[in-house]
């Protein structure tokens, strides 16, 4: 791979030893994936993982990397999930000071290393200035950010790791996958003969598409434009049942004016019709018949404000029933600002919880126990309007039955206590 | 005799290692498939449901899923389920990422497709960029 000098500085050790790592890491990667150079990045959403190790080292990386004083050289934002603004969900939640001391330590050592917590999923929602533009080359974690950043906006990211702390400590990345025009050519052809009335419509459609294309990149035509909730539960469900990094959605994503455009120019390699009965079976496989309700999550990935304020005015004057749960989950800045206008007091009155915590990666859901440490341990019958949130709760909730939805329906079923088929 | 096959991929992470083969033909996401702390997988139905990651050389088309799907994979060292190996059809960033974090012998882009090639339970011998393949059934 062709690298700069100061590219083989930083590799070298001029810059310490944990930038040496990341870029031998970020070259190693590179060279998996048959990489010729290095990029500049404009942004990287990290995690900033508490437990690894440099090989052969006693201290973990983030603990050298304070003592080298290592800085991200780009805007970097991180999500420490488990953080709550209001000091009462902790309780709720079930997260012990022990466990908020090791969340309170970990977003003091991201903020030493140059980085935001903004505490979210969905950094492409954050109304300031740290998302990039079109064109954008980034490096990000969240596999549902991943393909909203590629799909919606039109920014350049791959399915990252570790690599996009790498890229953040070193501004670099290797020039491979979604980077590269070639690679984010359209290759098959999704006909959307289906009607695609609400999110989970949407978030079914995006399964459906996942398991079909794997890695490759979809163009999705005759999709009516989605707002940003369906956008979010297409986008996130693509990366559930598959792989995908970029759906060009014709008409909406930024390189996919025409068909054409999305395939370069080319031909699709196979057509598909996406009819109301490719939904069905997704519904028919993840949905139960109706029953009571006990946990109901909404949010997933996080809610942008405009939704919030939508579930505040669904809910406005309602009441949970008492033996149901209710979780909307947003991003730090969003909860701030909903404060501010009033929805969250009308969701609070009506029993409602809004917090940032994911409930997939964290142990803080409702009940006694997390599921890893008590094996008898349920949410009860459980309800959503997200497929990955869904599909990923059986390790989480070990739901005894699932419920998956419209909004609509998932609110009438927190009001009346039952899910309405 | 057992039947032996040897193949050549490209080497994503070289080394030697050898164990016997867990092959999943579906692409794998360990959210929601695998119980981490017990190393097993444990979705309902999956072909795998009950196997051990430890020690075996795992061989699937594909990551697929949740980012953390790469530290997940760490994890499992932590667990002590660390499988010895991985063999991939197409490469995948994030089970890339996880398999280097591993820093275990992994491989991909072989000739043929590695999940019609390997049966579960096929005794596999890794040498950097080469695979030998002992057939358990014929």
């Amino acid at each position: 791979m062709k690298l700069t000098d100061d590219d083989k500085r930083k590799l070298e050790g001029e810059y310490g030893t944990v930038i040496a790592h990341a870029m031998r890491f970020l070259a190693d990667l590179g060279e998996a994936f048959d990489a010729e150079e290095m990029i500049d990045l404009d942004f990287a959403h990290v995690y900033t993982i508490e437990d690894y190790r440099i090989p052969g080292h006693d201290k973990t990386l983030l603990a050298e990397a304070l003592e080298e004083n290592v800085k991200c050289v780009i805007p970097a934002t991180a999500w420490i999930s488990g953080f709550e603004m209001d000091e009462n969900i902790y309780r709720k939640i079930s997260i012990d000071d022990e466990k908020r001391e090791k969340i309170q330590a970990r977003i003091e050592v991201s903020r030493r290393l140059g980085i935001t917590c903004i505490n979210t999923c969905a950094p492409y929602i954050m109304c300031d200035q740290s998302t990039p533009s079109f064109g954008a080359h980034i490096a990000s974690i969240e596999s549902s950010a991943v393909s909203y950043f590629n799909s919606a906006l039109g920014i350049r990211c791959n399915r990252d790791g570790i690599s996009a702390l790498f890229g953040a400590f070193t501004g670099r990345y290797p020039n491979f996958g979604m980077h590269l025009d070639e690679n984010r050519k359209g290759r098959h052809l999704f006909k959307i003969e289906a009607e695609l009335k609400n999110t989970a419509d949407y978030s079914a459609a995006g399964y459906h598409i996942g398991e079909i294309c794997g890695l490759d990149v979809p163009v999705v035509a005759n999709m009516p434009r989605p707002s940003t909730e369906e956008m979010q539960g297409f986008c996130s469900a693509l990366a559930v049942s598959g792989a995908v990094s970029l759906a060009h959605i014709v008409g909406v994503t930024p390189e996919a004016p025409t068909e054409q455009a999305a395939f370069q120019g080319g031909k699709p390699e196979r057509t598909y019709h996406i009819t109301n009965n490719d939904l069905d079976s997704v519904y028919e496989k993840y949905n139960s018949p109706s029953d009571k309700v006990d946990f109901i999550c909404l949010g997933c990935p996080h809610m942008s404000i405009h939704d919030i304020r939508k579930y505040s005015e669904l809910l406005k004057g309602k009441k949970v029933r008492s033996n149901v749960t209710v979780w909307l989950m947003s991003s730090v800045q969003n909860i701030y600002l909903a404060k501010q206008e009033g929805y969250i007091d009308i969701l609070e009155q009506a029993g409602v919880t809004v917090l940032t915590t994911c409930p997939i990666n964290n142990p803080g859901i409702p009940g006694p126990n997390h599921t890893s440490i008590n094996k008898d341990y349920s949410i009860g019958n459980f309800a959503t309007n997200s497929m990955k949130l869904l599909y990923y709760s059986r390790n989480s909730f070990r739901p005894k039955k699932t419920f998956f939805g419209s909004t609509e329906q998932c609110i009438q079923a927190a009001v009346s206590g039952t899910w309405e088929c | 005799m057992p039947k032996k096959i040897i193949l050549k991929g490209k080497a994503i992470i070289k080394g030697k290692a050898s164990g016997y083969a867990l092959v999943s033909h579906e692409p794998v996401s360990f959210l929601g498939m695998v119980n981490i702390e017990t190393g097993t997988f444990d979705y309902p139905g999956h072909e795998l449901e009950n196997e051990h990651i430890k020690d075996r050389i795992i061989v699937y088309p594909h990551g697929r899923g949740s980012s953390g799907d790469s530290f997940r994979m760490l994890h499992l060292s932590m667990t002590n389920n660390a499988p010895a190996g991985i063999l991939f059809d197409e490469p995948e960033p994030i089970h890339v990422q996880g398999a280097m974090l591993l820093n275990i012998p992994t491989l991909t882009h072989f000739s043929k497709n590695i999940c019609d090639i390997v049966n579960n339970g096929d005794f596999i011998t890794i040498d950097n960029d080469t695979v030998e393949i002992i057939k358990t059934q014929s």
